[in-house]
């Protein structure tokens, strides 16, 4: 280790050099307040002892500045006195020196003290190494979780608020939002025991979890027995995760609640007054496989009550008393639409004189109106070609009675009567029967095509299975043959709609299938780039492309 | 749909025709089984040139034997496809996966 001496007095700087450099030190010198500095900064000791009485700066001022030079950086500063100075002792300690040794300076205190100093440099400077790690770890772990929140709380609706406020570190809590298909809304508040990394690496999976099953609105029971699956075999048997799912169909008017290990959830009318509360009604998951029956709470709900839920870092900060006091009817000049921004004044408020210990979320949502269930379409592309002339050909049939794929050959041969270019009527046939497929064995049936990769023979069992089985239903499908408005009225485009009765998907989550190698997934990749405008409606039940022609005049 | 085998050398040839979807798998699996387990073969060879149209299921079934032959050793090769059949292996990139000649 290297050690800094300063000392106008040229017969205690040669001792220092002496003595230390026999036990191991590198000693350097310098005989005023400026020139320490300057080899301070050039060339960083771990160590300086600087005598008190020097000419120009004294030793008090020079702590203060080397203090300023170390920038946060651990060097322990001894002062050399001689002096009876009474005062001397507290400036001194106030500028930063950290030991004192009286001159003339004796060679075995000397070497002694300066063995203790370097030890407890080392073990600072391996703490402040190990810290940086740590914070480094934490970020990476907080930039993960981000990744699997993020893209659905950017999607949350008007009038839904979610929030969690980390600490510094990470304590295991986080919210997630998705939409499911019909409207549907989905939302997590979670909480896993324990501070830091560990806690932070329990949610990820609890997230994964709630991301893949939501949009397929899967039933609350199997999110929580996946995720309590996945926890008991990934954490060790002390760690485990608090949560609260909730499903809102604003159709049916109707939430509901899975609560395991987390504080009551609040059901509050248009005013604010409390209409009802959720406690906890299953074990947290992570713990145990056989808790018995999963307990999952239904609630009638109308437009404009809201549902608040949060995790115990709330209720640590505010208290029992602190949150029913934000909940309680607001005042008729108060808004009701205004308790998220009551709740944050409040938790600012109360974080002011209190240091956040754990992390702190909430939810809350305000019951929407109802939508229609097909909302039109927005008007596309105002500036193409005008065709209202055109003629359509449409087929409805329900795949119990009938294989509709067969149906599209008999369609094909009519166009090619009507002079529809064979490559397009080509194109027609793999295209409609792509989107007609999907129809069927997505939207209708329900099918998970990760089936097919267990082999076909798995997916066709799978598929006679569920027809026979199903409730009925139709597939629709209309081919519109549109003429330009222009000129000689030519064939300008094929116009194709394909409809399920079946809920629709969240078809904003398709991926690009290029790059893997798994046997399903590639259909709407096809729809998507031999078509030309694909779309949804809204729901995703529907969908639209056109194949565009030059065909001769209508006859 | 109907399908023809034939070995030439090393080389399994199966002829595809028709529009191709997820009916296929029953008469792919049959054709390709037996040239699957025969160490003789190093090659397998779908011949798509009387092959009108493919669905998404089939090309599922391409990956499945691709994998199927990877792991014996051996390499699926996909040959003559129309023009049409052609885009649709395009626009999937099968290119990458498979030797399409």
């Amino acid at each position: 280790m290297r050690l800094l001496a300063v000392d106008d007095d040229a017969a205690t700087r040669l001792l220092i050099r002496r003595v230390l450099e026999r036990d191991g030190w590198e000693v350097i010198l310098a005989e005023d307040g400026p020139q320490a500095l300057a080899l301070f900064r050039t060339d960083p000791p771990d160590l300086v002892v600087t005598d008190y009485q020097m000419p120009g700066m004294d030793g008090v001022e020079l702590c203060r500045r080397l203090v300023e030079a170390s920038e946060g950086r651990f060097v322990p500063l001894v002062m050399l006195t001689s002096g009876q100075d009474s005062d001397l002792l507290p400036r001194s300690l106030e500028a930063g020196a950290l030991e004192f040794l009286n001159k003339p300076v004796r060679p075995e205190e000397l070497r002694s003290r300066m063995r203790a100093l370097a030890s407890l440099a080392r073990m600072h400077n391996a703490l402040a190494e190990a810290q940086a790690e740590n914070e480094h770890e934490i970020t990476v772990v907080k930039h993960l979780l981000e990744r699997l929140t993020a893209p659905g709380l950017r999607t949350l609706p008007p009038g839904f608020v979610m929030e969690t406020l980390q600490t510094r570190r990470i304590n295991g809590d986080a919210c997630a939002y998705l939409r499911g298909p019909r409207g549907i809304h989905f939302g997590l508040v979670c909480d896993a025991t324990g501070h830091g990394l560990v806690a932070g690496v329990s949610t990820l999976p609890v997230l994964e979890t709630f991301n893949a099953m939501a949009p397929r609105d899967l039933p609350l029971e199997s999110v929580y027995n996946e995720v309590n699956e996945k926890l008991i075999r990934l954490l060790p048997p002390e760690r485990f995760a608090c949560l609260l799912l909730l499903r809102l169909d604003p159709e049916e008017g109707a939430l509901r609640i899975l609560n395991a290990g987390m504080p009551d959830l609040v059901h509050l009318g248009p005013e604010g007054e409390i209409l009802g509360r959720i406690p906890s009604g299953n074990l947290p998951a992570g713990i145990t496989r056989h808790s018995g029956t999963t307990r999952v709470a239904e609630l009638r709900v109308r437009p404009g009550e809201r549902i608040f839920a949060h995790s115990d870092g709330l209720a640590d900060l505010l208290r029992e008393e602190g949150i029913r006091e934000l909940l309680l009817p607001s005042r008729p000049s108060v808004p009701a639409g205004d308790l998220p921004r009551r709740l944050r004044q409040s938790v600012e408020g109360s974080l002011l004189n209190a240091e956040q210990h754990d992390d702190i979320s909430w939810s809350l949502w305000e019951v929407p109106e109802p939508h229609p269930i097909l909302p039109p379409p927005p008007p596309r592309n105002p500036g193409r070609i005008p065709t209202q002339l055109g003629f359509s050909v449409a087929f409805e049939a329900d795949p119990r009675h009938h294989d509709v794929r067969d149906l599209v050959p008999n369609i094909l041969g009519l166009l090619g009567f009507q002079g529809v270019p064979r490559p397009q009527v080509e194109l027609l046939g793999i295209l409609a029967s792509e989107a007609l497929n999907n129809a069927v064995d997505h939207g209708l049936l329900r099918l998970d095509s990760r089936l097919k990769g267990d082999g076909f023979q798995v997916w066709e069992a799978a598929r006679r299975a569920a027809i026979q089985s199903h409730a009925g239903g139709t597939v629709r499908c209309e081919i519109r043959l549109a003429y330009s408005t222009e000129g000689d009225h030519r064939l300008d485009h094929l116009a194709v709609e394909v409809s399920d009765g079946g809920p629709g998907f969240d078809w904003r989550s398709i991926r690009d299938t290029r790059e893997g190698t798994e046997p399903h997934g590639r259909g709407l990749l096809l729809l998507s780039t031999l078509a030309q405008d694909l779309e949804f409606n809204e729901s995703g039940n529907t969908l639209r492309f056109r194949i565009p022609c030059q065909g001769p005049p209508p006859e | 749909m109907n399908t023809r085998t034939s070995i030439q050398g090393d080389v399994g040839v199966v002829t595809l025709s028709g529009a191709l979807s997820f009916e296929l798998h029953q008469t792919l699996k049959q054709a390709t089984h037996p040239m699957l387990e025969n160490p003789a073969i190093k090659v397998i060879c779908v011949e798509l040139a009387e092959v009108s149209a493919m669905d998404s299921s089939s090309l599922g079934m391409l990956l499945l034997l691709r994998e199927k032959a990877l792991a014996q050793g051996k390499s699926v090769e996909l040959r003559k496809p129309s023009p049409i059949v052609l885009r649709i292996l395009e626009v999937v990139q099968f290119g990458r996966l498979f030797d399409i000649t």
